[in-house]
C-alpha cells in the first residue's frame, strides 16, 4: 500500500510540472480587441475550465495542461455582441500553442413550431455579412467527431446562402458549416476554405419546432499545426507509385479496427506534396492498421489510388515511439 | 519484496493488455434484464436488425436496471429498452420529454420512440448517440415494432417459449407481422 | 497458494486469448491434396495460390475470440487460381464430420490481383467466398451450408453456373463500385436467396438465374435506396402474384424500394448445359 501512494504521488506530481502555454490574439475584423473574455471550454462545450480577458493589444495568454479544449471569445461593444471560435476547436493540447480567434457579430435564431414530429433547421451562411453559396451545414452528436464523419448534412447552400436540414431525431447538436475551395465535401481544411460555428453550440433541437439560425463564417488562414486531434506519436513516411516514384495527392489514415472503415479513421495526414511524404499524428500508443487512399470519407472506388501498409499481413504497425522511413505503394483499384 | 513488485507489475500488465479481436462487420450489442420477458424483447429487436440490416447483433443479460443503464453509458452495449418506472430511477421523472431530455444531456443517450404506451406508462429504446451515428437507419427499423410489444402481446410469447424456443416464436412473431 | 491463484487470475485474459496463428504466402505455392489451416493462411499481394483438382482445404474450427464465428480463414491479397473439375471438386470445408454454417470464417479476397474459382466446394463456412476491389471469376462452385454463401462489394465479377443452397443468404452484396454479371446460378433452399444490404445500383447484372424455394427469393435490405432489376430469371413459378409474394420489397415494407423482376422466365433453362464464358465477361 506504502508503494502505491508512492507512485500515485509521482504521476501527480508529472501532471503539476506539464502545463502549456496558450496564447493569441482575438480580432474584429481587421483590428485587435482589447478586453474580450476568452473562455477555454473543456470537450464538449459544457464546463468552463478557464477564462482570461484580451490586453490592450488584443493578446490573451492562459497555461492548461494537457488535454483537449475549445477556445471561445466574446465581447460587447456599443450594445452589439460578437462572438468568435478558434478555427481549431477541438483541440489537443501536448504543447505550446497560437491561437488566433475572429470575432463575429452574434445572431439570433427564431424558433417556430411545426407539424412533423422532428426538428428542422432552416439556416443562413453568411462570410462578411453577405450570403455565402456552396457551404454545407454538418451536424455531429460530439464535438470529437468534428473533423470526421458527420451525423448529418446538408445539401450545399443556394445563392442565398440558404441551407435546410429536415427529420431531424430531437437532442443536442454541434452544427458546424464548411466550404471547401476545391469543393470536395470531407477532409481537412486548407487556407482560404471557410468554416463556421452555430454560435449556440451545443443545442438542444426539439421536437415540433422549426429552427431559423444564421452561421458567420471565417477563412482559414494558416494551417502550421499538425492536422490531428491528439498526436503524441508520428507516423513519418512516403507513398510511392509501383515504380518506386512519390505519388502526390493522397493522404494517410489509421485505424483501430482491422477492418477499415467501420469507423473514422483515428487520424488522418495532410495530402501528400510532389515529394509524397506524409505525417500521421497518433493519440497513444498501440496497434493501428494503416494505408494511403485519395478521396475523402466512404469506401473506396474503382480507379481511386489505394495502398496499405505492407511490413504485416494485416497491415498493422505497433506504434510506441515515432516512427520514420515507412513506405506504402500506391495502386488505382480495379485498374 | 518481490512478490509486491511482481504483483505491481503483473497487474499493470493484465490491464494493460490490449487485445484485438478478428470481426466480420459491425456489431451492435443490445442489453437486457435477465428476465423472460426481457429477453424476448431483446431477441425480437435482435432479430428484426440482423434480418433486416445484415448487421451483426449480441445480447447481452444484466441482472439489474443500473447495471443495464451503465452499461449502454459505457459503451459497453449500444441499445436496450427500459420502461417510465425504470427512467424514474435514472432522472426521477416519468415525463416522456423531460426525461428525454435529461437522459440526452447528462448520459449521451437517446430515447427514441416509444414502442408501446399508455396513460399509466411507456417502453422506450435508449440509444448510444455514437451508434445513432453509425446506424442512423435504426429508429425508423426499430419504430415498425411500434403497437407490436405491448404487454399483453409478449405476455403470450412467453408461454409458448417453453413449447417452442426464443428463437422459433420470435421468429414467427415478426414474421406474422411482417417485419422480416 | 493464494498469491499463485491470483497471479493465474491476473494472467488468465492473456493466456485464454492466444493470438490466432498466421502462414503468409508471398511467393508462388501450388496446394494438391489435403491441406489444414489452422489459423490464418494470407496470400500477400506477392504471392500466388494454385489449387489443383481434387484438393480438400481443411479449415480446423478455432474460436479464440469467443464470437461463434470460426477464426481459421484463407486471406487474398495477391492471386488465387483454383482449379477444380466436375469431377474432382476443391473442397474448403472445416475439419467438424457435422457441417454447419461458421465453423470457419470465409475465403476472403480483399485488394487482390485476380480470382478464379472453378469446380469449388465452399460449405460450414461464416462466408463461404467473399471478394472486395478486385477481379474475380467464380464458376461451376457450391456454396451451401454457410450463414453467406457468396458475399461481394465494389468487385468486378463473374458468376456463372453456380449452385447456392442450404445458406442463410444465397448471395449476399453491397454493390457499391461493383460491375459484373450474375449468371446461370441455381439459388435454392436459402433462407433468403439473393440479399442486396444496400448501395446497390443495377450494376451488376442478375440474369438467367433460377432462383427459387428460398425463404424470400430476394430480399432487399433496410438501407437500400434505388429500385433493383432482376430481369429474365426463373422463380420457380409461372404467375406474377405468386412470385412477388417470394421478394421483399416495398410490397411488404412500403419504406423499401421496388424490385422490377419482369419479364420473368417461365421455364428452368438450368436444365439445358450451360456454357460459362471462359475468362468472365
Amino acid at each position: 500500500m506504502r508503494y502505491l501512494k508512492l507512485i500515485l504521488l509521482f504521476f501527480w506530481l508529472i501532471q503539476e510540472v506539464y502545463c502549456y502555454e496558450i496564447k493569441g490574439r482575438v480580432m474584429l475584423g481587421d483590428r485587435p480587441v482589447s478586453g474580450a473574455n476568452v473562455k477555454v471550454y473543456e470537450e464538449n462545450y459544457k464546463d468552463i475550465i478557464k477564462e482570461t480577458q484580451t490586453d490592450k493589444e488584443g493578446y490573451y495568454l492562459l497555461e492548461l495542461d494537457e488535454g483537449i479544449y475549445n477556445l471561445v471569445s466574446e465581447f460587447e461593444e456599443k450594445g452589439k455582441i460578437y462572438k468568435g471560435f478558434s478555427g481549431k476547436n477541438p483541440f489537443f493540447v501536448n504543447e505550446s500553442y497560437y491561437v488566433g480567434i475572429k470575432l463575429l457579430p452574434l445572431y439570433r435564431y427564431k424558433v417556430q413550431k411545426n407539424k412533423t414530429k422532428s426538428a428542422i433547421i432552416v439556416g443562413t451562411v453568411l462570410f462578411n455579412g453577405k450570403p455565402l453559396e456552396g457551404a454545407t451545414a454538418f451536424l455531429y452528436l460530439s464535438m470529437k467527431d468534428i473533423k470526421g464523419m458527420p451525423y448529418l448534412y446538408s445539401q450545399p447552400t443556394d445563392k442565398n446562402g440558404k441551407f435546410i436540414l429536415k427529420n431531424i431525431i430531437p437532442g443536442e447538436y454541434f452544427v458546424v458549416v464548411r466550404k471547401k475551395n476545391n469543393g470536395s465535401l470531407f477532409g481537412p481544411l486548407e487556407e482560404g476554405d471557410y468554416m463556421g460555428f452555430f454560435q449556440y453550440n451545443p443545442f438542444n433541437f426539439e421536437m415540433n419546432k422549426t429552427y431559423k439560425i444564421v452561421i458567420p463564417t471565417f477563412k482559414k488562414i494558416q494551417d502550421e499545426m499538425p492536422l490531428h486531434l491528439k498526436g503524441q506519436y508520428k507516423i513519418k513516411g512516403i507513398a510511392v507509385d509501383e515504380g518506386g516514384r512519390p505519388v502526390s495527392g493522397v493522404y494517410a489514415f489509421a485505424y483501430k479496427n482491422k477492418e477499415l472503415g467501420h469507423e473514422r479513421p483515428v487520424s488522418i495526414s495532410k495530402k501528400t506534396g510532389n515529394d509524397g511524404v506524409f505525417e500521421l499524428y497518433l493519440p497513444s500508443s498501440g496497434k493501428y492498421y494503416i494505408g494511403v487512399r485519395e478521396f475523402y470519407g466512404g469506401t473506396p472506388v474503382q480507379g481511386e489510388r489505394y495502398g496499405l501498409y505492407e511490413e504485416s499481413f494485416d497491415h498493422h504497425i505497433i506504434v510506441d515511439k515515432d516512427i520514420e522511413n515507412i513506405k506504402i505503394v500506391v495502386k488505382k483499384i480495379l485498374q | 519484496m518481490f512478490r509486491k513488485w511482481l504483483l505491481i507489475f503483473l497487474t499493470t500488465f493484465a490491464i494493460g493488455l490490449n487485445i484485438s479481436y478478428a470481426c466480420v462487420g459491425k456489431t451492435i450489442y443490445i442489453g437486457h434484464i435477465s428476465s423472460l420477458e426481457n429477453e424476448i424483447i431483446g431477441n425480437i429487436l435482435s432479430r428484426l436488425i440482423t434480418e433486416r440490416t445484415g448487421t451483426s447483433v449480441k445480447l447481452k443479460k444484466f441482472s439489474n436496471t443500473n447495471a443495464l443503464f451503465q452499461a449502454a453509458v459505457n459503451g459497453e452495449i449500444d441499445l436496450f429498452m427500459f420502461d417510465s418506472n425504470e427512467i424514474k430511477t435514472i432522472v426521477q421523472t416519468t415525463d416522456f420529454e423531460k426525461a428525454k431530455t435529461d437522459i440526452n444531456t447528462k448520459f449521451n443517450l437517446v430515447l427514441l420512440k416509444p414502442v408501446y404506451e399508455t396513460k399509466a406508462g411507456y417502453n422506450v429504446p435508449i440509444i448510444r448517440k455514437d451508434t445513432l451515428k453509425k446506424f442512423p437507419a435504426l429508429p425508423r427499423l426499430i419504430e415498425k415494432l411500434n403497437g407490436n410489444l405491448a404487454p399483453q402481446i409478449i405476455s403470450e410469447l412467453t408461454k409458448e417459449v417453453d413449447r417452442r424456443g426464443i428463437k422459433d416464436i420470435v421468429r414467427e412473431f415478426l414474421k406474422s407481422k411482417n417485419l422480416i | 497458494m493464494k498469491f499463485l491463484i491470483f497471479l493465474i487470475f491476473l494472467l488468465f485474459p492473456y493466456l485464454s486469448f492466444a493470438q490466432i496463428p498466421v502462414k503468409e504466402i508471398k511467393n508462388e505455392e501450388v496446394w494438391q491434396g489435403k491441406i489444414f489451416i489452422d489459423g490464418i493462411v494470407a496470400v500477400r499481394n506477392s504471392g500466388k495460390l494454385i489449387i489443383k483438382e481434387g484438393t480438400e482445404v481443411i479449415f480446423k474450427t478455432i474460436d479464440i475470440d469467443d464470437d461463434g464465428i470460426g477464426d481459421s480463414e484463407l486471406y487474398v491479397e495477391g492471386e488465387i487460381y483454383v482449379y477444380g473439375t466436375e469431377n474432382f471438386p476443391v473442397i474448403f470445408t472445416s475439419d467438424k464430420p457435422v457441417k454447419e454454417p461458421s465453423q470457419w470464417k470465409y475465403v476472403m479476397v480483399n485488394h487482390a490481383k485476380y480470382a478464379y474459382f472453378e469446380h469449388a466446394i465452399f460449405e460450414s463456412a461464416f462466408s463461404g467466398l467473399q471478394i472486395h476491389f478486385t477481379k474475380g471469376v467464380v464458376k461451376n462452385c457450391i456454396f451451401r451450408s454457410n450463414v453467406d454463401g457468396f458475399r461481394f462489394s465494389t468487385a468486378n465479377i463473374y458468376v456463372c453456373n453456380n449452385i447456392m443452397t442450404k445458406n442463410k443468404h444465397g448471395i449476399r452484396y453491397e454493390e457499391r463500385d461493383s460491375k459484373g454479371i450474375i449468371e446461370y446460378n441455381h439459388i435454392f433452399d436459402n433462407e433468403i436467396g439473393i440479399f442486396p444490404v444496400t448501395a446497390c445500383y443495377n450494376m451488376v447484372i442478375f440474369q438467367y438465374n433460377a432462383i427459387e424455394k428460398n425463404g424470400y427469393n430476394i430480399k432487399v435490405g433496410y438501407e437500400q435506396k434505388k429500385d433493383l432489376t432482376f430481369k429474365n430469371n426463373y422463380f420457380g413459378m409461372v404467375f406474377e402474384r405468386d412470385i412477388k409474394k417470394t421478394i421483399y420489397d416495398k410490397n411488404h415494407d412500403k419504406h423499401l424500394p421496388k424490385v422490377n423482376f419482369k419479364p420473368f422466365l417461365k421455364k428452368n433453362i438450368l436444365r439445358s448445359r450451360i456454357k460459362c464464358l471462359e475468362n468472365g465477361y
